[in-house]
């Protein structure tokens, strides 16, 4: 099976308007920018976004998710935090755009239970808060938890700094964040790597996300340096 | 309004939160400035973590070391110190989650007399939770840096928090630009108060009442 695309545009094709949309990233780091600017491009809407920010804006300017938002392509984000995207946050404000925001760790192990087959799991995050309302709650070992449930995706972006074309994944520091976890976590995973490598270059110890997620890999075409 | 000059600064908030850390803790940073420069300041070997999924966040990174691959929270490039490790954010917020680590710093907007925190939904804004109700509730200690009144001159140490909770019951220790506080079951308690304030000035800007520390003292922040 060829797993390999030879542009950002092509691993796209088959993006639809309404998809939901897992997008790797924290911050300036281990963003799919690649894909982000080629979705863009395609024009696809109504995106439900999945993300631990809508985007975000360095020196005025956003190379991820946030190139999205900026253009409403998006309909509604699951977030941890705004970002301080202030054209999410002017959307969020004029009623223009849904947020359900999640708490960072239940939002990646939301994402982790999907990917793993977990049907759900009870977490104290949040419990006795505004974001633990309506949730079932189960009293364990004394404590209050609360009900949470997986999440995922249509397709999932992720990024790593290097990648085989069997799909085997390595990724850098904090450039890893969401990755992992998203990258198991859709019907499709799409990986813009910075670095493509044939099958065997990669030592099996030093893989992080096994190919078995990964359907299609591309080298990203333009990676900007931030700093 | 010009601000008082005898508030400490957030380099000096820092500097007398450091001096909390006993050798070889293990330390989440949260967001906000303060955190981040306790790491810089720290004069013990600290393990500090960055909820981005990087256990031992080292010194701001200069120049040609500036990797955009490891940055902090309020994306600064930094240096991992030798003994550091990587992990995803799922991973770090089981490390989180699970009660490993002895310490975290956050901020807040505003603190009970119960140690209830509340930091993440300002009226009328957008919400901004990020990782603090995974780790607020379980952390060994947990330590907020915060302005002791807002910019209006509301006391943010309050009986009751009036803004969308966190965690309850999960704060330690207070730090502000005037004070050291520790919240115990019989109430807050005055520790130490920064140098030209009186007790009084303190008690003005909090709204439940003080005990005053047996052994209160200014602060230091050497």
């Amino acid at each position: 099976m060829n797993k390999v695309f030879s542009s950002s545009k092509e691993a796209i094709e088959d993006v639809f308007d309404g998809a939901t949309i897992m997008f790797g990233g924290w911050g300036i780091t281990g963003n799919p920018e690649n894909l982000c600017r080629v979705l863009l491009e395609k024009g696809t809407k109504d995106i439900v976004a999945i993300s631990n920010t809508p985007g975000t804006l360095f020196k005025g300017v956003t190379r991820d998710l946030g190139m999205l938002v900026e253009a409403k392509r998006v309909k509604k984000v699951y977030a941890s935090y705004h970002g301080w995207n202030d054209h999410f946050i002017k959307q969020y404000l004029a009623g223009e755009i849904e947020y359900e925001c999640v708490p960072q760790g239940t939002l990646a192990e939301r994402i982790r239970a999907a990917g793993a087959g977990i049907g759900g799991f009870y977490t104290t995050t949040g419990v006795g808060t505004l974001l633990g309302e309506g949730k079932e709650v189960k009293i364990i070992n004394g404590i209050e938890h609360i009900l949470e449930l997986p999440l995922s995706a249509d397709f999932a972006f992720v990024k790593a700094y290097m990648g085989d074309k069997e799909g085997n994944l390595v990724y850098r520091y904090t450039a890893q964040n969401f990755n992992p976890e998203m990258a198991t976590a859709a019907k499709v995973t799409i990986a813009e790597v910075e670095n493509l490598v044939e099958i065997g270059e990669i030592d099996p110890n030093l893989v992080r996300t096994p190919g078995i997620y990964v359907d299609r890999i591309v080298k990203g075409e333009y990676y900007e340096k931030r700093l | 309004m010009k601000k008082d000059s005898r508030l400490l600064s957030d380099d000096q908030i820092a500097r007398r939160i450091s001096l909390e850390i006993k050798d070889g803790s293990y330390v989440n940073l949260g967001a906000g400035a303060i955190p981040f420069m306790v790491s810089q300041f720290c004069p013990v070997p600290t393990m500090f973590h960055i909820e981005l999924g990087i256990l031992g966040a080292g010194k701001v990174a200069q120049g040609a070391d500036a990797d955009q691959d490891l940055i902090g929270i309020g994306r600064r490039p930094i240096l991992a110190v030798p003994g550091a490790s990587c992990s995803s954010s799922a991973e770090a917020f089981a490390m989180l989650r699970g009660k490993h680590f002895d310490m975290a710093i956050l901020g807040a907007l505003q603190v009970s007399e119960k140690g209830d925190l509340a930091n993440w939904l300002r009226p009328k804004f957008v919400p901004q939770v990020g990782g603090a109700m995974d780790i607020a509730p379980n952390v060994g200690k947990l330590l907020i840096a915060m302005d002791h009144v807002t910019k209006y001159g509301e006391p943010k140490i309050v009986k009751n928090c009036n803004l969308p909770i966190t965690a309850r019951k999960v704060v330690k220790l207070i730090f502000t630009d005037m004070a050291v506080i520790e919240v115990t079951e019989n109430g807050l308690l005055l520790k130490e108060v920064a140098p030209g304030f009186s007790v009084e000035e303190v008690q003005r800007a909090t709204e439940p009442e003080l005990k005053v520390s047996d052994r209160l003292c200014e602060i230091r922040c050497e």
